[in-house]
């Protein structure tokens, strides 16, 4: 095999061009599958018209740091899926995911974008993270949702769920 | 005015479960069973969208992503069983928070909270559940309780008991009725004791309970009319079982009064002796419903755990259940022609966890300074078509019984074993007698048992064969080899190994299809 093979050139949608190895593009299973449909047609660039350049360089250094583990198998659901046996986020992806909520979100959506299974589950994780132990009001000034409740209907939803309180 | 639910809710719920959909995206069987369990159906490819349109936009995210999200925020629970648990163990707090915070956030997380509901609480948990089932289901922009119902794909109905005293009697109640009441309950000498405060729990309970009780018959009504369940049609799995919080009986421990006729202290006992009550003989349950006769005269021999389940088990159709109770929906005996009419759908295993409590029940003695026990068998009961699996807990066994108990399983066994070939051997007229044909019955469905926990715990071979030989009963020397001792256990219950529905399990248990516990996943480690 070729030295060329071995990498791939993606396309961000601000016209930035990454050579990236194939190991590593290869964890997003949108790329993976496109890098077969292209075939041999090398130097061909990948077009990412839904990720920009900073979430990518971002995304690339985790595919970069799990790019020896084992890749999920393509049409696996969630259920056979080992990644979600643990709830725990991994020590270094916790840290890699210490970013702003802006970047968490774009790389939550380009995780989903670019179908890499265990980033997306990282990503919804740490949001999940960060809803748990606070009051709705708290979670509402987090994501700035306005409440379309009543007071009467929000205190009726508490008493109908009252079981699940304690 | 009837109670029913209204038709609006009826036709939503059809078309909810008619979509085949089972567990909301992004959440797994694990999520239901928190161990490496295949879902019973797969996880559902779609997000479920809100019925309801909303104007309010969610933060940048789409619908099946927040949905992902909720099912991360979801508590796993592991075996309810579990000795090591503490009561709050249980709580979704973080889900129902994020079902506060907006309509969206409530249509999403809603069906990941209802999915599991493991409660000691029937009532609250059914809280709402009459209250929009009239028409005004129009107006109603939020799920119905009975909406909410339709997700629920595995119930843990648990029965617990907090310390009670008699200040806590604080339910209504009629002086009449008290007076009785207490003359009935704390005549003993022993006031404090863990029976007296189940039965106050009981009481407290039930008097919640009842108010749902008329209504499920209501529904049972439409039920009878078209045979599919009118709510929780998705239940596939229901669990009864009675999980040991060390923290409530480890803070009493020391103000317990263990009654005299007791054989291990309740946090040993995962089968603790639980009272039945029998409330018709309070003023307030002697009034006619619907003119007829007080309904709860009929329930009277049914505990509070029994109630529920039993009203669960007839509204639903759940295809495997457990149970560590002889006196739930599924294991109740019929006496006196009571259940005759119920014909409860036959779930495909029912698993039935057999403690050295299960094969003997004491009832508090009729006067206080008597000191006779009545005591009884257990006879669990046979589904037509359905497998039951009789399941014995590794630690329990090994652990915390005595000689007698192990010699009186073995009794049991042959008893309930002699039972049920009577049963095979009998005509069809004596079979519909001794069980349910469910309308899902098939002839080519074959009714079996499976026995586990017995072949791999030679200590109780060893000590309940020998008792049974000095009683008597058959010859046992603990010196012969593994063999020589299996073939005569099988000789004692007249079993051939191989042959009929009958089938002894040389390992502990599995995984329950259920409850997923492994008989020998107790904790072993955990002293008291």
């Amino acid at each position: 095999m070729s030295e060329k093979k071995q990498s791939v050139i993606l396309q961000t949608s601000d016209d930035e061009q990454f050579t990236v190895e194939k190991v590593v593009a290869e964890r997003s299973a949108m790329i993976k599958s496109m890098m077969e449909d292209l075939g041999d047609q090398e130097g061909q660039a990948i077009p990412l018209p839904n990720v920009s350049s900073s979430v990518l360089t971002k995304i690339l250094e985790y595919c970069d740091h799990h790019k020896n583990e084992p890749l999920p198998a393509p049409d696996a659901n969630d259920a056979d899926d080992s990644r979600r046996k643990t709830s725990e986020i991994g020590d270094w992806d916790a840290r890699w995911i210490q970013v702003d909520q802006e970047m968490l979100f774009e790389i939550i959506l380009a995780a989903n974008y670019l179908d890499i299974k265990p980033l997306l589950d990282v990503g919804c994780k740490t949001v999940a993270n960060m809803i748990k132990g606070k009051t709705p009001e708290e979670i509402r000034k987090l994501f700035n949702i306005t409440n379309d409740f009543t007071p009467e209907e929000e205190e009726q939803i508490r008493k109908e769920n009252e079981w699940a309180e304690e | 005015m009837g109670m029913g639910i209204s038709k609006l809710v009826t036709e939503r719920a059809a078309e909810f479960s008619s979509a085949g959909k089972e567990l909301p995206y992004g959440m797994t069987g694990e999520d239901i069973y928190f161990h490496q369990a295949e879902p019973p159906c797969g996880s559902l490819e779609e997000p479920f969208y809100p019925p309801f349109p909303s104007d309010n936009e969610l933060p940048e995210l789409p619908i099946e992503i927040w949905q992902r999200i909720f099912a991360h925020l979801r508590r796993k629970i592991g075996p309810i069983k579990s000795k090591t648990r503490e009561r709050g163990d249980y709580h979704q707090r973080d889900l129902v928070n994020a079902m506060r915070v907006c309509r969206k956030f409530y249509y999403l997380a809603a069906p990941i909270l209802y999915a599991r509901v493991v409660t000691d609480k029937p009532h609250l948990f059914l809280m709402g559940a009459t209250k929009y089932s009239l028409a005004r289901v129009n107006e109603y922009t939020r799920w119905t309780k009975l909406d909410l119902l339709q997700f629920v794909h595995r119930l843990d109905l648990m029965y617990n008991s907090t310390p009670t005293t008699r200040y806590d009697l604080r339910f209504p109640i009629t002086k009449k009725d008290k007076a009785k009441f207490e003359k009935v309950i704390f005549k003993y000498e022993y006031k404090d004791c863990e029976e007296i405060r189940r039965m106050i729990q009981d009481v407290d309970n039930s008097q919640s309970a009842m108010r749902y009780i008329h209504w499920f018959r209501c529904l049972r009504r439409q039920y009878l009319k078209s045979r599919t369940p009118v709510m929780l049609s998705n239940l596939e799995i229901f669990t009864i079982s009675h999980p040991s919080f060390k923290s409530i009986y480890q803070e009493w421990t020391g103000h317990t009064h263990v009654p005299v006729h007791s054989i291990t202290a309740p946090n040993d006992n995962t089968n603790w002796p639980r009272y039945i009550l029998m409330p018709d003989k309070l003023d307030r349950y002697n009034h006619a419903i619907d003119g007829k006769e007080p309904v709860l005269g009929t329930i009277r021999v049914v505990p509070k755990s029994a109630q529920f389940s039993y009203e669960f088990a007839r509204l639903a159709a759940p295809k495997h259940v457990c149970m560590d109770d002889s006196s739930g929906p599924y294991a109740y005996k019929r006496y006196n022609g009571l259940y005759d009419k119920i014909k409860l759908p036959q779930p495909e295993t029912i698993t039935y966890h057999i403690y050295p409590r299960s094969v003997e029940r004491f009832m508090l003695p009729a006067k206080p300074d008597e000191k006779a026990l009545y005591r009884w068998r257990v006879e669990p009961y046979i589904f037509n078509g359905s497998t039951s699996r009789w399941v014995l807990d590794l630690d329990n066994w090994k652990n915390h019984s005595l000689p007698r108990q192990k010699a009186d399983f073995f009794v049991w066994l042959r008893h309930n074993l002699y039972e049920f070939r009577k049963y095979q051997d009998s005509d069809e007229k004596y079979k519909k007698r001794w069980t349910c044909f469910a309308p899902s019955f098939k002839p080519e469905d074959k009714t079996k048992i499976e026995i586990y926990g017995v072949l791999n715990n030679i200590e109780l071979i060893d000590d309940g064969l020998d008792l049974c030989a000095s009683r008597g009963w058959m010859d046992y020397d603990k010196s012969w080899a593994y063999e020589q001792k299996i073939g005569q256990l099988y000789a004692f219950l007249d079993v051939v190994p191989g042959m009929g529905d009958i089938e002894f399990m040389e390992e502990s248990a599995g995984l329950c299809p259920a409850c997923k516990t492994s008989s020998d996943q107790t904790d072993n480690g955990i002293s008291i």
